[in-house]
């Protein structure tokens, strides 16, 4: 017999890790929205079937994941450009740099894993399933979902790696104040500001 | 069981203990406590995912979501208004 469960405790213990689930698919803050919505009115409607409430975590993911796989075979799917690892070396990174990261940078990075690994890895670090939960929401092996999360791992390593870079290269050191060459440089500045018109 | 098998078993756990310490997963920290370069790799590997974790749980989802899913769950009211046969 099916137990009877309280949708609002679970709404209030999901519905944010299922957003940016929904976010990480679909890229899009109302897509996710609306699959995250959707994805309670089937839980609501298919309530009195429920067998088994501890299972309910990893349902909601696999719903919301069917549900969007669903709209992208309405829609025309969006092309992506993947991340090619074998172009990218492994570089070291700093943990204090990876700390300096936010979360939208995060989910930028998890989006160039190839497609392949990238399902197993989304579910690992924004819905917290298991391996054993990842290996039921894909419907594949727990050894391949193992594979999957250690080469998704290694190239979110290297995407990390790559956007690091790329944004310590875009920081300008401050110039130290008073110093010859630092007011030469602050007078050409101003100089410059005069010429250029202001937006 | 080498390097490579070991990492990709450690790849599926969590910092947290909360998985439990299964055959494989005992044999591969087994190896990482013996092999130095496993053991800043995983050490490496934690650190990311704990970090991780943590940025993408910062994402916080459009104010109002939680309501507006709680409503639509809900039957509305004015169904009630209707039946009472006063409009």
């Amino acid at each position: 017999m099916a137990k009877k469960i309280d949708l609002q405790a679970i709404v209030s213990k999901y519905y944010a890790s299922l957003y940016r689930f929904g976010l990480a698919l679909a890229k899009n803050e109302s897509e996710a929205a609306d699959l995250t919505q959707e994805t309670f009115l089937i839980l609501a409607k298919h309530e009195k079937q429920i067998r088994e409430p501890e299972r309910i975590k990893a349902w909601l993911f696999t719903t919301l994941r069917r549900e969007f796989l669903r709209k992208i075979r309405i829609h025309t799917a969006h092309p992506e450009v993947e991340f090619q690892p074998e172009k990218h070396e492994i570089r070291a990174i700093k943990s204090d740099a990876l700390r300096a990261i936010d979360g939208r940078t995060a989910l930028a990075a998890l989006a160039k894993i190839e497609e392949r690994y990238r399902s197993a890895v989304e579910l690992f670090y924004l819905a917290d399933l298991s391996y054993k939960e990842i290996s039921e929401t894909l419907g594949v092996p727990i050894g391949t979902v193992m594979s999957r999360l250690s080469r998704g791992k290694e190239q979110l390593r290297r995407v990390l790696a790559t956007t690091l870079e790329s944004i310590s290269d875009k920081i300008i050191p401050l110039p130290k104040s008073g110093s010859p060459e630092t007011q030469d440089e602050q007078r050409t500045s101003q100089r410059m500001s005069e010429r250029v018109p202001s937006f | 069981m080498n390097r490579e098998q070991a990492k990709e078993c450690l790849s599926a756990f969590r910092v947290s203990n909360a998985e439990g310490t299964n055959s494989p997963k005992r044999k591969a920290l087994e190896l990482a406590a013996r092999d130095p370069e496993l053991s800043d790799w995983l050490v490496h590997q934690r650190e990311l995912d704990e970090i991780l974790t943590e940025k993408l749980a910062s994402i916080c989802p459009p104010e109002g979501l939680k309501e507006n899913i709680l409503r639509s769950l809900v039957p509305s009211c004015p169904i009630k208004a209707n039946l009472s046969g006063r409009n």
